[in-house]
């Protein structure tokens, strides 16, 4: 079986460090968009429908927040609330980000990996796995669906009694 | 009759406009003619709105005596009493409007009436942050009112039983016999509940009517509860309840929905509106959208209806791209928004500067919307003026209104454009142009008189003057009159203005006449700062009439008899020492009047007693004094700018220390404003001859004045003379998040180098990658290490012997280099307690780092450091463990004992920030442990560490 095209969506203020990102996806096959600015990323992904994670830069330059275009993404999204997201930054620890998780239940993070420790995990493995996750749950979406129009077309057809 | 006709529109016009005042002059003129006119009821609601009871007794009394206070004015005047908080006078009047006398119909109207008045009442005191106004007492009305209604109809038998529950409880209606009477019933009470912000209730009464089997209109009903819903979502948000609360009306509104979905009722935006705002209370603006999607596919929808509630949800979160966005929505799904929507996107649009897309938006949607729509009128000229474009909005204007005479508003707003840029020859040109389409209202004819001032002739505003009183013209715009004449020091018309003033403040109402009140004491205090005897005395005896109590009268008065007494001398510093002597008698708002009066009179001295007497308040701040001495800092050359400083503080001195910290504001201000670069180190010099070396706050000051350069932060930090731990932290998390940055990259990099070789065909280059991973990996710990001096995250487990033997591998070649001998005693047991690896091991490497530099310094014969884990005498959880790190170096003294744990604390002279045993204290506590010095009288210094055991993981 062909394996999809795996896609990786990059928001970072800084060319470096999605040009670091670019060789590393792109090297092992897969595909990557990325964006250097919260206003060309919000115009092309809000309103797409390709399944992707998302590598989130927590701190975007004049004041714009990751966070915040996370949950503005995953409100706008059909299958936003679903989404794989990556926070990657630089400036936040991981127990703030858990204090900021415990605050904003609805954030629904999905990973976050601070840049200082990039040296410590394979980020490729990390958006793999997420990315498999996700296409789990929009089957098993679909599958849901597909039963309760079957379980609809099976409420409206005639009883055997009506013939 | 036509006349009268017209009149009554015009009246309606000018109070749909905002000309609340003109409106109601012109109700008077209807009413004086013919006193039943309906147009009663407008002058009733005017008086609500502009908060006037004197006015609304005035014409209660005016219709009593012509006969003409019918029922529907008694209603008008009950609904004026309950907005402005009479609810008690208006009991005994709702009982007469609601006696059995009275046809049903009008005791169904009266009802819905307060319901929605109701509404009106509670939204208005929430606006205007007035003391709420308690919806209890509108219940209690309508309880009371229903009651009434109840009784009067008890005699009818026929019909279905139906249970009605109010909010205290259940009210037997009795079976009116009138099915939709019973629906309207239900629905009156469903307003109240909204107006009550009773959830519970509506709940109740939700669940009543379900069970309730006979009943028309259910639509009907089912909508006037999510419309209460939606009141009640709102309330909540105003009051800030909870999520939960929130959500609870989110769910309720589903049901409800639900139901009539169910109940195939055919849906319109009467249902899809509330459910929006109720959504959008409970900030789900996705599901909103959801609803409103769903709304903008239905047919047969006013369209307007959903789309209020979400555009004014973006206004309210200021989500301007939000609002271009759903226009764009719009437009993709073949709707046009009304020109209402168009207006409110393009207004957002120039309030947020972005006057150029409000102007594409209004070229797209000119087709479709109506462009003689006065609101789309207006936006546009005020895009226009926004771009600059002047000369457009007159040619925009005639091409929008080819079959209608334009406003006088919209003439209004191309006159104020030319007239804010000092053009008055364009200004005059438009205004001209106005006069001959007849659009000439009393705003245009002021500005009209004041462009020809403008242009030297002052022969217009004369004519204006003496017909002020009888033109029907806001009063306010009177102030810029005045300040005209003031200015120009033309007595005889300033005078003659003042008694117009006097009539129009005579008939007007309390608020009109404080209001005034106030402008005229501020420009009695600037009168007598310019020594301006002749007008003062005109300013003075207006503000007598106006203002009785003002104390700024009396000053006035005794100024004016000390210049009388004087008149020969020339003297004009006495009405100034007269004013400043009574400045302690002045009320906060008044005092800060004068101040502003006299640092705009450039009279420094008064000013600066005036401020010293703001400070003494409570009330000076680095305005007032920026406000003294703006002026004269921005074009002088620096060397003037430091004596005028040097002269301010020492007039200052003796103030209480928060002036000196002004001073050092204004002094950077003044920098600033001067164009000069700010030099720190000079500022420091400041701070120090103040006295104030060790200020937390004049340090941040600094900091970002010197816009965060690094040596500008290191210079900041030195000279303080004392180190600011959080600037510190936030100078090392910056650090870090720089660094981080470029580590994910290098790391990113390799790790790309490893994928892309293989370890069979470039075996070398793969370990080499691998090392450089290691030592990235190694550098990243370093530079985590920063930001956890602040936040230290040490939560995890780990295992005491094997963490200390990693560390003391660590340290043993620098140890050997430096010819220290590391001991160890390590018990093999395993041993472990509730704080991560990393914690432990910054805990033990810190201490023998200390150890290792002591010994450096003062060297033993044989420098020694060891380390051993005092084993528990039984292996149980919860036993203490005991960490000892113990060195034979010069120890550290009892004077010291305190200090040694404290942040910044360093007996290391020019090197080190003393922060590693404040942070090895701070890890160790947080894991729940304790550390201490132990003195046991042997050389050197020993450190305790314990912890408690705990389990170790399953595995």
């Amino acid at each position: 079986m062909t394996e999809l095209i795996k896609t990786v969506v990059v928001l970072d203020d800084e060319a470096a460090m999605i040009d670091a990102l670019r060789i590393r996806f792109e090297i092992r096959g897969w595909r990557i968009r990325h964006y250097l600015d919260a206003k060309s990323f919000a115009e092309s992904e809000f309103h797409s429908v390709e399944a992707a994670v998302f590598i989130v830069d927590h701190d975007l330059g004049n004041g714009v927040i990751g966070y915040d275009i996370v949950r503005e993404l995953r409100q706008t999204r059909p299958d936003g609330l679903a989404l794989p997201v990556v926070y990657l930054t630089g400036r936040e620890s991981e127990k703030s980000y858990l204090e900021r998780r415990l605050e904003k239940p609805n954030l629904r993070p999905s990973c976050f990996v601070s840049k200082s420790r990039v040296a410590h995990v394979d980020l490729l493995e990390i958006c793999a796995d997420l990315l498999a996750h996700f296409q789990e749950v929009l089957d098993q979406e679909q599958s849901q669906a597909l039963r309760r129009a079957a379980a609809q077309v099976a409420a409206r057809a005639p009883s055997e009694d009506a013939f | 009759m036509q006349s009268l006709q017209i009149k009554e529109r015009d009246a309606r016009l000018s109070f749909d406009g905002g000309d609340k005042l003109g409106a109601l002059n012109a109700v008077w003129e209807i009413l004086k003619e013919s006193p039943r006119s309906p147009v009663a009821s407008l002058g009733f609601k005017i008086c609500r709105e502009t908060h006037d009871p004197i006015e609304a007794d005035r014409l209660r009394k005016f219709l009593e005596e012509q006969q003409a206070f019918n029922d529907q004015s008694k209603l008008d005047w009950v609904m004026v009493q309950l907005s402005l908080g009479f609810g008690e006078a208006a009991q005994s009047e709702i009982r007469e409007l609601t006696a059995s006398d009275k046809s049903i119909a009008f005791r169904l109207h009266v009802a819905k009436s307060l319901a929605a008045r109701g509404y009106e009442v509670a939204r208005h005191a929430s606006d205007s942050q007035l003391k709420p106004n308690p919806p209890e007492i509108d219940l209690e009305l309508l309880r009371d009112r229903l009651r009434t209604i109840r009784d009067s109809t008890s005699t009818s038998k026929s019909g279905s039983e139906t249970a009605l529950v109010a909010p205290e409880g259940r009210l037997n209606l009795g079976g009116l016999n009138l099915e939709s009477n019973n629906v309207q019933m239900l629905a009156e009470s469903a307003r109240a509940h909204g107006v009550a912000r009773n959830l519970e209730g509506l709940r109740q009464l939700y669940s009543q009517y379900r069970d309730a089997s006979v009943i028309g209109q259910r639509g009907y009903f089912m909508t006037v509860v999510l419309k209460s819903t939606s009141v009640i979502a709102n309330a909540k948000v105003e009051e800030e309840a909870s999520p939960d609360e929130l959500l609870k009306c989110v769910s309720f509104a589903e049901l409800v929905f639900g139901d009539i979905l169910e109940s195939r009722y055919r849906l319109n935006g009467h249902q899809f509106a509330p459910m929006i705002e109720t959504h959008l209370s409970a900030q789900l603006p996705r599901s909103a959208h959801k609803y409103l999607r769903w709304a903008m596919r239905s047919e047969d929808l006013s369209f307007q209806f959903h789309l209020w509630p979400f555009m004014r949800y973006l206004k309210r979160k200021g989500d301007v791209d939000g609002l271009l966005a759903f226009s764009l929505d719009c437009e993709e799904m073949g709707l046009v928004p009304d020109a209402h929507a168009v207006a409110l996107i393009c207004r957002e649009l120039n309030r947020a500067n972005r006057a150029s897309e409000s102007w594409a938006v209004l070229q797209k949607t000119q087709s479709a919307t109506s462009a003689r729509d006065s609101h789309v009128l207006m936006v546009a000229l005020e895009t226009l003026a926004a771009l600059d474009r002047g000369h457009e909005m007159l040619s925009y204007l005639q091409r929008s209104t080819n079959n209608f005479v334009p406003d006088a508003r919209a003439f209004g707003l191309i006159v104020d454009y030319f007239f804010s840029r000092k053009r008055f020859r364009e200004a005059l040109e438009i205004l001209n142009v106005a006069e001959r389409a007849g659009s000439v209202d009393a705003y245009l004819e002021y500005r009209l008189a004041l462009t020809q001032v403008q242009l030297g002739d002052w022969n217009p505003l004369s004519d204006l003057i003496p017909r002020v009183g009888s033109l029907n013209v806001s009063p306010y715009d009177l102030f810029d009159v005045l300040e005209v004449l003031r200015t120009n020091q033309k007595h005889e018309l300033y005078e003659g203005l003042c008694e117009q003033v006097k009539i129009i403040t005579r008939r007007g109402d309390q608020a009109l006449a404080a209001d005034f009140g106030r402008t005229m004491e501020a420009q009695l205090i600037k009168q007598l700062f310019g020594n301006d005897t002749r007008m003062s005395s005109s300013t003075l005896q207006l503000l007598r009439e106006l203002s009785p109590n003002s104390p700024i009268i009396r000053i006035g008065e005794q100024v004016t008899q000390s210049r009388e007494s004087e008149s020969t001398s020339s003297e004009s510093s006495k009405p100034l020492d007269e004013l400043l002597k009574h400045s302690t008698e002045l009320s906060d708002e008044q005092l800060e009047r004068l101040f502003v009066a006299a640092s705009a009179a450039l009279k420094i001295l008064p000013a600066l007693s005036l401020f010293k007497e703001l400070i003494r308040r409570g009330l000076g701040n680095s305005w007032h004094l920026g406000t003294l001495l703006s002026d004269f800092v921005r074009h002088l050359p620096p060397e003037d700018l430091e004596r005028i400083y040097d002269s301010y503080k020492a007039s200052i001195t003796g103030l209480e220390e928060r002036s000196h910290r002004i001073l050092f504001n204004l002094l950077a201000k003044a920098y600033r404003h001067a164009g000069r670069r700010v030099d720190v180190e000079r500022l420091i010099a400041q701070m120090r001859s103040l006295g104030i070396q060790e200020d937390d706050f004049t340090l941040r000051e600094q900091l970002e004045i010197s816009s965060v350069k690094p040596s500008n932060v290191g210079l900041a930090l030195t000279a303080s003379g004392s180190l600011d731990f959080e600037a510190l932290c936030r100078v090392l998390d910056d650090l870090r998040h720089e660094m981080s940055h470029f580590i994910a990259q290098l790391s990113l990099r390799l790790q790309a180098i490893g994928d892309s070789v293989g370890e069979s065909s470039h075996p070398g280059v793969v370990v080499g990658v691998r090392e450089a991973l290691e030592l990235t990996r190694k550098f990243s710990q370093r530079i985590e290490g920063y930001s956890d001096i602040a936040d230290p995250n040490i939560s995890g487990l780990c295992e005491v012997s094997d963490t200390l033997a990693k560390v003391l591998k660590e340290c043993e070649m620098t140890a050997q280099s430096r010819g220290v001998s590391l001991v160890s005693n390590i018990a093999p047991q395993k041993y472990w307690v509730a704080i991560n690896e990393y914690g432990l091991k910054t805990v033990v490497q810190n201490l023998i780092d200390n150890a290792l530099t002591e010994l450096k310094t003062n060297a033993p014969q044989h420098p020694r450091i060891r380390v051993s884990v005092l084993a528990p005498k039984q292996h149980r959880v919860g036993d203490l463990v005991s960490i000892s790190i113990r060195d034979n170096g010069g120890g550290i003294t009892e004077d010291m004992e305190e200090q040694i744990f404290t942040r910044g604390f360093t007996t290391r002279s020019g090197h080190g920030f003393g922060l590693g045993l404040a942070l090895v204290r701070s890890v160790v506590e947080s894991a729940d442990g304790t550390i201490q010095l132990v003195r046991d009288g042997q050389p050197g210094a020993h450190f305790l560490i314990q912890f408690r055991l705990c389990e170790g993981p399953s595995d």
